[in-house]
């Protein structure tokens, strides 16, 4: 049986999982091998909600790349099937709402999971225009109207 | 005035969802680091990246020192772009791509200027990654340039060049790579 690691969330729920879902946490990975993980890991500043999809994220990242290996001499001329379903894969798991986009960006930066913050970066201002950009984050603006006008000038290509 | 919107569906973030009930109100992103929004930057055409300096004072010059400057597809002028980067001012370039569409490249001897002094910044500003679609009319033209940059480049730095549709890919450790290239 695999050695399991409990993280605690910032309302204090706890979540068991396997080492090596673990192990896709660089920060864990670094607490793991300075063999201080014992009792837990509490992670104040992720919720629960947020730590569940972390998890998904990495358990699934984990189960494909052990296929990936167990079918390494099984790919079709591409090589790319396995990549084309985790990507799409990946693609499903961001369609969520923006705060939860926005928490598990700041868990993958805090936890060290580059594919994750990857992902969540891509993702954030995809498809979006400045002003929606404005809304969706409730971002004040600050400017004069005159200021802002000349801050379009100033590289007018871009707004055009 | 601002960026064309990409197609979104309907069930994708920031979709279906009132924006007013968001965040609980507060303004969140801002407070993020520089390096994070960097980071963020690191996905979207540097135009895109530009666009967000109207947000508010807190984004104004956040693009400048971005490390990741790409301009794919562009229909601005070359011109444009090598003036915007005046204000630029991060010390390093991780990344630099730029795309340069066929209709561009066959034209004035101007635009080809345009190119070589884009690829001279990106030289001075140490890139790390130099990724550039250029056709062959403008490849011939920026040569030396390209030679300086790959004789000069350290096993660290690499280049993709990309010729018409055909993607290639090169870990450049000699001239005579991209004389083969080149001459192909």
């Amino acid at each position: 049986m695999s050695k399991k690691i409990i993280f605690e969330s910032s309302e204090g729920e706890s979540f068991e999982v396997d080492e090596a879902v673990a192990l896709e946490c660089q920060t864990i990975k670094n607490m793991i091998e300075d063999d201080c993980t014992d009792g837990g890991i509490p992670l104040a500043n992720v919720n629960s909600a947020t730590l569940t999809k972390v998890i998904d994220y990495c358990k699934k990242h984990v189960e494909a790349a052990a296929a990936a290996e167990a079918n390494a001499g099984d790919k079709d001329i591409y090589g790319a099937n396995k990549d084309i379903e985790l990507k799409t894969w990946d693609e499903e798991f961001v369609k969520v709402d923006q705060p939860l986009l926005f928490d598990l960006m700041l868990a993958a930066n805090f936890l060290i999971i580059p594919g994750l913050l990857d992902l969540t970066c891509k993702t954030m201002m995809r498809g979006k225009t400045v002003l929606q950009i404005r809304e969706i984050f409730h971002i004040k603006k600050d400017y004069t109207d005159a200021e802002e006008a000349e801050v379009r000038k100033e590289n007018a290509w871009a707004f055009e | 005035m601002e960026e064309p919107p990409r197609k979104e569906e309907s069930n994708a973030p920031g979709g279906a969802q009132n924006p007013s009930n968001l965040f609980g109100g507060v303004d969140s992103i801002s407070s993020l680091p520089d390096e994070m929004l960097h980071h963020i930057f690191s996905f979207v055409p540097t135009k895109v990246a530009i666009t967000t300096s109207v947000l508010s004072k807190r984004w104004r010059h956040v693009w400048c020192k971005t490390p990741y400057l790409s301009f794919p597809h562009h229909k601005s002028s070359l011109e444009s772009i090598h003036e915007t980067l005046a204000s630029y001012t991060a010390p390093k370039i991780m990344r630099f791509h730029l795309y340069v569409d066929r209709e561009t490249s066959e034209a004035s001897e101007r635009s080809r200027h345009h190119v070589d002094s884009l690829i001279e910044f990106a030289i001075s500003h140490n890139v790390e990654k130099l990724s550039l679609v250029l056709n062959e009319c403008i490849l011939r033209f920026s040569r030396f340039l390209l030679q300086q940059f790959i004789s000069k480049a350290t096993h660290r730095r690499f280049m993709e060049l990309y010729e018409s549709h055909m993607h290639r890919f090169l870990d450049i450790t000699s001239e005579l790579v991209f004389e083969e290239l080149f001459t192909r």
